[in-house]
């Protein structure tokens, strides 16, 4: 069976590898949404927080023997920790400038943390494998489901919307968005600020890490695999709108699947078709898909 | 010896950026009083209040609540010390539900009203709770910012032009709310421009003008200070 010239297989298979990137790219802009929202800075780190997600993980396996499982709990709070220590030590100093300012001192840990790691492992790919459960692939008939791939999806998807609702409806997200539309006021209310936005930052850092310890299995664990995968997510995040959680998520995912879609009808375009459709979406809805501002 | 000032202001000097806004303010509110600071737009009325709440580049001065300095605190503990606060803008959060803004806040204290009482007092709310706060209008905005505030329980209100811009029927009400609380024992600090509204609630007035207290008088001595009030607030 063909559509449009393709057989349905081949489809398929490329709608999987879609959907697989846009789990990552979906959790990693939900990362740099929710830390845009609270503190408006652009963190540039996430793609290094992502390598080291992968790293941590490549590490805990290779010296302590951790299971892909106790890893993908223990990564997240790594991550967190470390952002946590990097918010309140250095970040927190920056509150009240021009968020420019965010940048370039989140963008010096990017290069400092890759830096780093390219220091101690070198550039090449350090290997790790999925976990045997996951391995294997199923035969749905019309094309053939790798296990772990579908994994990915399924827990990026779990992560994705259950943050969603967590900042949406609960006590906690309300004034978590309270804290967003006036932090002064808020302060004044006796909302603790500070550590909201401690905590904000060490919640995007570890969904970067979860990201990160989910690529691990498939692609190379590099110290540079952040900084090629994180210049798409951030055209992702504009597509989105900046700071929109729903936005962020439902455009990582469409985003991978249209990528996916250009691999199979124009393979040449699938680099820069994301690039593309961020210009167009700026072009006509400067504040994003899901921007409020538009 | 009791505290009787429940909140007491002195020597307080406050800047906006480089720019000084207030130049020595002295402001004693007793328990249970209700006191309005009056002045023309831009005196500094609004700015005591952000002093207080900490909302300004640089504050200078005393400021105790019940006796104790609480100009050290951090900002996030001032709600803490039974300090309630609707600003001029209401503060309410737009993007918020009715209901998410009136259950944000911490509670402080018990002196407060009761979610029922709040309710047959402002069944606006009751009715809106699922809407976001944005699309109410600014009497009901401003009902919603005094029902929050009340369901914290602070014992000391500082409420900023609460009639501003608001038609005739949510005035009456407010001034019904003030009155109710002044009798359950509230402190208020009341900056307001409504001289018919104030009159009728403030036991005290002081008036502002270039960022210091120009005069204090109990509402006894109201009759005898009219010049000075026409001429402190240019009416």
């Amino acid at each position: 069976m063909e559509i449009f010239g393709i057989s349905v297989p081949a489809l398929a298979g490329q709608l999987l590898i879609g959907l697989f990137n846009g789990a990552f790219y979906a959790l990693l802009s939900l990362g740099l949404a929710v830390i845009f929202g609270m503190l408006r800075i652009i963190n540039f780190a996430h793609g290094a927080f992502y390598m080291l997600g992968a790293f941590s993980a490549y590490m805990l396996s290779a010296y302590l023997g951790a299971s892909f499982w106790l890893s993908l709990l223990i990564v997240p709070l790594v991550l967190a920790a470390l952002a946590a220590v990097l918010e309140r030590s250095m970040l927190q100093r920056l509150a009240g400038l021009d968020p420019l300012y965010g940048l370039l001192l989140t963008f010096g840990f990017a290069l400092i943390l890759e830096g780093g790691m390219q220091y101690v492992f070198g550039v090449a790919g350090q290997p790790y494998s999925p976990p045997a459960s996951l391995s294997g692939a199923s035969n749905l008939g019309f094309m053939f489901m790798p296990h772990y791939r579908a994994f990915v999806i399924v827990v990026s998807l779990f992560v994705c919307f259950g943050t969603w609702l967590l900042i949406e409806r609960t006590k906690i997200g309300s004034i978590l968005r309270a804290a967003t539309e006036n932090p002064s006021l808020s302060e004044v209310f006796g909302l603790n600020v500070p550590v909201l936005i401690t905590a904000t930052y060490a919640f995007g850092a570890a969904l970067a890490g979860i990201a990160g310890i989910m690529a691990a299995p498939v692609f190379q664990v590099s110290p540079h695999m952040g900084s090629n995968l994180i210049i798409v997510v951030f055209a992702v995040v504009v597509i989105g709108g900046m700071g929109s959680i729903m936005g962020a998520i439902i455009s990582g995912f469409a985003l991978g699947l249209v990528e996916g879609l250009t691999k199979v009808f124009y393979s040449e375009a699938s680099n820069v078709v994301v690039f593309v459709i961020m210009a167009i979406v700026l072009y006509f809805r400067p504040a994003g898909l899901f921007g409020k501002d538009a | 010896m009791i505290e009787e000032n429940c909140l007491a202001l002195s020597d307080i000097h406050g800047w906006y950026g480089e720019s000084k806004a207030l130049h020595g303010i002295e402001i004693n509110v007793k328990r249970g009083q209700t006191v309005a600071l009056m002045g023309r737009n831009g005196a500094g009325k609004t700015t005591t209040l952000r002093a207080i709440t900490r909302q300004l580049t640089r504050t200078e001065g005393s400021i105790k609540k019940d006796g104790q300095e609480i100009s050290t605190v951090p900002r996030h503990k001032l709600a803490y010390q039974g300090i309630g606060f609707v600003p001029e803008d209401r503060g309410t959060y737009n993007t918020l539900s009715v209901q998410e803004n009136l259950k944000l806040l911490p509670k402080v204290g018990d002196s407060g009203m009761s979610l029922d009482e709040l309710h047959s007092f402002f069944p606006n709310i009751q009715e809106r709770r699922h809407a976001p706060a944005g699309t109410l209008s600014g009497g009901e905005q401003q009902m919603l910012a005094m029902a929050r505030v009340l369901l914290a329980g602070p014992d000391l209100i500082l409420l900023d032009e609460p009639t501003e811009g608001l038609a005739p029927v949510f005035v009456q009400k407010i001034a019904e709310l003030l009155q109710d609380l002044k009798k359950r024992g509230l402190t208020i600090l009341l900056v307001e421009q409504n001289m018919i509204f104030t009159r009728k609630l403030a036991d005290h007035f002081y008036m502002i003008e270039n960022g210091l207290v120009v005069a204090d008088f109990p509402a006894e001595e109201l009759s005898e200070n009219e010049e000075l009030i026409s001429r402190v607030l240019g009416v």
